[in-house]
């Protein structure tokens, strides 16, 4: 036997004084300490309080009303005591029932000091080690539960939040509150309802919600919610019922991510495989005209001159038909020219050749050039040139602006007068191109300088790239192009060039 | 022939200066008489005067009136759902809206159009005014 180091202090419980005397002498002899004997479980009751025993050794057959057992359930209550039972009954019930107390040993009388021993000594140690494991879990429990409170309290991340069964807030984070814009005194103890849009409370969405998830457990969704500040934010939602071991409703644990940025940003990509496969649709129209018109034209030269040669008459329908699919065939050129501008734009590698140019002469020029088309559209077209303005500039691409922007004018100010104008000061050229037909609405003023934006698509001709590539042109320069414009009076746009290319 | 000035006339309607001129330099060197319009708004204006051409050449795409609302306003002037009026809608995409709009009318032509394809359609539709022999076009 291993001595006994320190002395467990030990209440026996016997009603048989001589028993409990043969004990006590016993276990003095072993090296415990007898901290008293009881005789009844009142008085082992009272003796376990005051005298904090390590240990009891009960005898289930005991005075008063309750028995050993009984007793033994009711120290259990208060304290953690571990009991060895003395029994003389060896029935299966019995035994059952001292076991169902949960304590930890039993010594069948008679027995003898090493058994007693030896019983006592690994009930300690069983008690002993069960203690050091219950204390070891709750350590450990307290460690994640107070980490996971850490992290749900400071994560800025998510929302997180728990509710009661009613959707009453009932416990706020940081990121509820960064994402959410309630601080947790605004919004502990309101209803969850105030996240969600006006529509979506109408419909009785927010009860919906808790509805499914504490029928299913969980409800997941995207949506748009709201913040304290009213503003919208395209959120990512999980809402789980919390319910207790009975299975019964306690409330829900929310958690929500702000995802507005992707959704922003996926809604911008959706917007551009829409307007790139609307450009596409619109290419390949307009591609086909000219290519329609190049192939009649062809196809009735061809019949005309197998006509000439069997009758051996001759005319200039031929001659007709071959000038026009020359000048379709340069159209669908302009056409590529322009898709292939705004590769090079894509690509950075829209180049630019500055020469001193003669801005005045080249403004003049295309002006002129536009006259007869002006003149058989029935609009009235004026310049005002201001002469000997020169400027660093590339004059094939300036004149592209400038094309397209009298182009533009003819084909959607039909019917109006237009005037244009070239002014310096001795930093800018200013021209501007004024028409006085329907007018642009505000919302397309800067859109019609994005590329494949057009007014009035998909009914008006044009691949809608023109203020798309005059726009890179100008800025090329260090210029800048704009439009002022008002519904049912007219437009005007403007375009400055530096005399000097700024850097 | 006066009763039936309508006969062998086709009103073509596209935007397009030079493809409308096209379609109607072709259409005529076959004798028919063509009227033209640039877009819905001017066909139906067409129409008041010469409500019966033997056919109508349709773009779709087109400013002021598309061809889709111009279909709409004959719709109505008719009191009818289907356009009984010969129509060919001439366009180059393919899309499905096209294809669902060809079977309401009376074909459909994709650009870029096919000089045989553009003539046996006419031809299939109406009869020539004059008879050309194919020699040449007297204006």
């Amino acid at each position: 036997m291993t001595p006994v180091t320190t002395k467990p202090r030990i209440l026996i419980v016997e009603d048989e004084n001589i028993v409990a005397l043969d004990i006590e002498r016993g276990l003095e002899r072993l090296g415990y300490e007898v901290v008293g004997v009881a005789s009844s479980g009142e008085e082992a009751l009272h003796l376990a309080k005051n005298a904090q025993p390590e240990l009891i050794l009960m005898d289930i057959k005991i005075k008063g009303n309750r028995d050993g057992i009984e007793t033994a359930e009711e120290i259990r209550k208060d304290f953690d005591i571990p009991v060895v039972f003395l029994t003389a009954y060896s029935d299966e019930g019995t035994l059952q029932r001292a076991k169902n107390v949960g304590p930890y040993g039993y010594l069948l009388k008679p027995f003898d000091e090493t058994e007693m021993h030896l019983a006592i000594e690994v009930v300690l140690q069983k008690h002993k080690s069960n203690r050091l494991k219950e204390v070891q879990s709750q350590n450990d429990l307290n460690l994640s539960e107070e980490r996971f409170k850490l992290f749900v309290d400071s994560n800025k991340e998510y929302a997180l939040f728990m509710m009661d069964s009613v959707g009453n807030v009932i416990s706020w984070n940081l990121g509820a509150e960064r994402i959410k814009g309630y601080k947790p005194d605004e919004i502990i103890g309101k209803n969850f309802r105030v996240f969600y849009t006006d529509e979506d409370r109408m419909a009785g969405k927010p009860e919906q919600e808790l509805e499914l998830a504490s029928s299913t457990g969980k409800f997941e969704e995207e949506n748009w919610r709201v913040r304290k500040d009213g503003s919208r934010f395209w959120a990512s939602e999980v809402i789980t019922a919390l319910t207790d071991e009975q299975g019964r409703l306690r409330g829900f644990g929310k958690v929500t991510r702000d995802m507005t940025a992707a959704k922003i940003a996926e809604e911008g990509l959706r917007r551009a495989i829409v307007v790139r496969d609307e450009f596409m649709s619109i290419a390949s129209h307009e591609l086909r005209t000219p290519l329609s018109v190049i192939a009649l034209h062809l196809q009735m030269a061809r019949k005309i001159r197998e006509q000439e040669l069997k009758s051996g008459a001759g005319s200039d329908r031929l001659l007709t038909s071959l000038d026009i699919s020359i000048k379709s065939v340069k159209s669908l050129g302009s056409l590529i020219d322009a898709l292939m501008d705004v590769s090079k734009i894509h690509t950075g590698r829209l180049q630019m050749n500055f020469e001193i140019t003669d801005f005045s002469k080249l403004i003049q020029n295309t002006c002129k050039n536009f006259e007869y088309a002006f003149d058989a559209a029935k609009m009235k077209f004026d310049y005002e040139i201001d002469s000997g303005i020169f400027i660093n500039c590339d004059l094939m691409r300036v004149e592209q602006v400038m094309v397209n922007l009298l182009s533009n004018a003819l084909k959607y100010a039909v019917g109006s007068p237009i005037k244009v104008s070239l002014k310096a000061d001795n930093k800018c050229a200013y021209v501007s191109v004024q028409d006085f037909g329907s007018g642009i609405p505000e919302a397309m003023q800067t859109k019609i300088f994005d590329q494949f934006e057009r007014v009035g698509s998909p009914s008006v001709s044009g691949l809608g790239l023109g203020l798309y590539i005059s726009k890179q042109i100008i800025e090329a320069h260090g210029g800048s192009i704009g439009v002022e414009s008002e519904m049912g009076k007219g437009s005007i746009f403007k375009f400055d060039l530096p005399k000097e290319k700024r850097a | 022939m006066i009763g039936s000035m309508e006969c062998g006339t086709v009103l073509i309607v596209e935007d397009n200066d030079v493809l409308l001129e096209t379609f109607k330099y072709v259409v005529e060197s076959e004798g028919y008489h063509v009227l033209t319009a640039k877009n819905g708004k001017e066909a139906l204006a067409v129409l008041e005067v010469t409500p019966h051409p033997c056919l109508i050449l349709l773009d779709m795409f087109m400013p002021v009136m598309d061809g889709w609302e111009f279909l709409n306003q004959i719709k109505l002037k008719e009191g009818d759902l289907i356009v009984s009026l010969p129509i060919v809608i001439c366009s180059a995409a393919g899309e499905q809206k096209l294809a669902e709009t060809a079977k309401e009318v009376s074909g459909y032509l994709k650009k870029p159009v096919d000089m045989d394809v553009l003539i046996n359609t006419v031809k299939k539709f109406c009869n020539p005014i004059q008879k050309n022999n194919g020699a040449t076009v007297s204006n």
